[in-house]
């Protein structure tokens, strides 16, 4: 019998051709993550609401596999109204958090085995596939685009490299990258602009936190980290700083 | 066959190699436009780990790297972006990049000499075990040590670190004066004059003789190495003298640190010398011909170890977690060297590894595949001597194969790592 909940959109990130989304509870000790997913897939082919919206979803019990043990069937939504990126925040913070990698999904994490920067999870050691953690710095790296990296340094001063899944980064980044000329001085000028200005407005805020994913487990049976939220979230204010 | 034509064809196949190596055994190479990543044959990580693989392969850094230009996800498209970027930018082929010394270049810098010293005291495991309140067989069990090296009361950094200098200058013929610089590393000597400084007075080297010490705790010996190979690209620098030396007994004892992590470590030193060749030179010194490294801050927390107050020693140490990360490590550092020298893992004469203690070397040895009877082994004996852990092992292999005609030896691959997670490959051709 599927529950009336009230979810509070956290994350839309990319996932294959649709979008991946996260909502938080609240619940007795604060709040707790789940995954509302439509009936014939993990990822939404469009979706109605944005990150911050209070959405009422009638959610159901599906047989889920480790790590991804928040999805939740979601069906009949509607919007209750919508929160601020500080309100959001405040709100991440009492979920799930860890201020060290290895806390992140309760396991250790493993380098890639093919020589990228990536790491993955054994998705039986993991006991969630999402977490918050506080930042300390940033840093951006178009290396293999369209795919962005996102580097960031944990207060335990160990560092991830991550894919950006987050829509709203993602799109703020490729809004930038498709005015970039191929010239080595665009280039160096797109890279600068993430280096020095997006980095310094990430570096003096007060709301710097992220929310680290993992991946459905692949053919080799391996959860990634990835890039779910990263705050601040970008403004469209910056897009008028001289670098761009 | 022109020359474009053969250079697109040797493109292609690092391409084809590197791809081959991304997919399963069994699946076939795709077609020359087949998507990979639509067509489901790589996800979006092996996606970026078969460019990164391409780019080792080709020894060109950061070829993919461009805003705005999107990765190639077929064959084709990768053969041609790579010969594009390598027409657009003649400062860029693929013999530069770091490939550090192209094999058989007239200037290249040659290891003539090397040597160790270890500790003179040998002490069995169980006494280990007793002194630092461990029920026997604890070490011997979990870590596969029979004995340690540890340094009597008249020997330090400086001392053990002058014999293994010594005995690679004779080794190499070449007299102390004629020194351009010592390059030096430790995780043990903390004080100043620095342990560079402090082997200058203590060989007697000429007052031009220049002193560098680098970190990089494990790494360090191959860093030193990687350092004196880039200085000796000067032309105005001749010889170079390498050493690394390590006296964990005085620090890791056993009022500072619990056993399990104290009890591993032994003392020792190694060193060597890396001069230029003159182009008449009849004698083949095993050169360094490629190196590969990174560090994973993902991993920093696994090991830390800092001064603490009142003479103490802060240490943070997730063993099991250490073990896990450094053979993956380990094992995707050897594949790195592989792809960067283009040398297949088998036609290896030797592996000179970095060997927190024996066990983790059988875990690695038999994850990595490689011949047991081609790595020497240190950890068993004489206990983890830090950054001079890869030198010995080095030393050993070149005492085995250095003086051997060049045609019938393979090349030498050294890899290590350390906290960070910092770690290096050296492949000596």
């Amino acid at each position: 019998m599927p529950l009336t909940t009230e979810l509070l959109i956290s994350e839309i990130t990319f996932m294959s051709h649709g979008y991946c989304v996260l909502g938080l509870e609240r619940s007795a000790q604060g709040f707790r993550s789940l995954r509302p997913i439509p009936r014939t897939s993990f990822s939404w082919p469009t979706f109605a609401y944005k990150r911050g919206d209070r959405v009422a979803f009638d959610l159901s019990h599906v047989p889920v596999m480790a790590p991804h043990t928040e999805d939740r069937l979601a069906g009949n939504h509607r919007s209750l109204g919508s929160l601020t990126e500080l309100e959001l925040l405040h709100s991440l913070k009492q979920a799930e958090t860890a201020d060290c990698v290895k806390e992140l999904f309760g396991c250790a994490v493993h380098p890639s085995p093919h020589g990228g920067d990536a790491v993955y999870v054994s998705p039986n050691e993991t006991k969630r596939s999402i977490c918050g953690c506080p930042i300390t710095a940033v840093t951006f790296s178009f290396r293999f685009f369209p795919k962005i990296r996102v580097a960031v340094a944990l207060p335990s001063r160990e560092t991830l490299y991550l894919p950006l899944v987050d829509t709203q980064w993602t799109n703020f980044a490729l809004e930038i990258a498709r005015g970039v000329g191929s010239s080595q001085q665009d280039q160096l000028r797109a890279q600068h602009f993430f280096d020095y200005f997006v980095q310094d407005e990430i570096a003096s805020s007060e709301l710097r936190f992220a929310r680290i994913g993992l991946s459905r487990p692949n053919r080799d049976g391996v959860c990634w980290l990835m890039l779910d939220s990263l705050f601040p979230l970008p403004q469209k204010r910056w897009l008028s700083d001289p670098y761009v | 066959m022109t020359a474009a034509d053969k250079k697109f064809a040797e493109i292609r196949g690092t391409v084809e190699k590197c791809l081959r190596a991304a997919l399963p055994p069994e699946t076939l190479l795709p077609a020359e436009d087949d998507d990979w990543i639509e067509s489901g044959l790589l996800d979006s990580m092996a996606h970026v780990d078969l460019l990164l693989a391409i780019e080792t392969a080709l020894n060109v850094p950061k070829l993919f790297g461009r805003i705005g230009v999107p990765s190639p996800t077929t064959l084709l498209a990768a053969v041609e972006t790579i010969s594009n970027s390598l027409a657009a930018s003649p400062q860029t082929n693929i013999q530069e990049s770091r490939t550090l010394l192209p094999a058989g270049a007239l200037s290249s810098a040659g290891l003539l000499g090397w040597g160790s010293a270890l500790g003179s005291n040998r002490i069995p495991i169980h006494h280990v075990e007793q002194d630092f309140h461990l029920s026997s067989p604890a070490l011997a069990k979990s870590a596969g040590i029979v004995s340690i090296c540890r340094a009597s009361a008249g020997e330090d950094e400086v001392i053990l670190g002058t014999l293994a200098a010594r005995q690679a200058l004779r080794q190499a013929r070449v007299s102390v004066q004629s020194l351009d610089w010592i390059i030096a590393t430790s995780e043990t000597f903390l004080g100043f004059p620095s342990l560079a400084a402090s082997l200058h007075a203590a060989l007697l080297a000429s007052t031009t003789c220049q002193v560098l010490d680098v970190g990089g705790a494990c790494i360090g010996l191959l860093n030193g190495l990687i350092a004196a190979n880039a200085l000796c690209a000067d032309p105005r620098i001749q010889c170079v003298l390498i050493v690394s030396s390590d006296v964990h007994s005085r620090i890791l004892n056993p009022s500072k640190v619990p056993g399990k992590f104290g009890g591993l470590f032994g003392d020792g030193a190694s060193a060597f010398v890396l001069q230029r060749q003159a182009s008449d030179n009849l004698l083949h010194p095993y050169v360094l011909h490629a190196s590969v490294g990174g560090c994973a801050g993902a991993f920093a927390s696994l090991l830390r170890i800092s001064p603490g107050a009142d003479d103490s020693i802060h240490l943070e140490f997730d063993g099991q977690g250490l073990a896990r990360a450094a053979v993956d490590l380990i094992d995707r550092t050897i594949t790195d060297a592989e792809k960067a020298s283009g040398v297949n893992r088998a036609a290896f004469s030797a592996f000179a590894l970095h060997q927190p203690n024996p066990r983790l070397l059988d875990t690695l040895i038999a994850r990595a595949n490689l011949p047991p009877d081609k790595v020497p082994l240190v950890a068993k004996h004489c206990g983890n001597l830090g950054s001079s852990t890869c030198g010995v092992a080095l030393s050993m292999a070149l005492d085995a194969h250095a003086l051997k005609d060049r045609d019938s030896r393979g090349p030498i691959l050294a890899a290590s790592l350390g906290p960070g997670m910092v770690w290096t490959g050296l492949v000596l051709g």
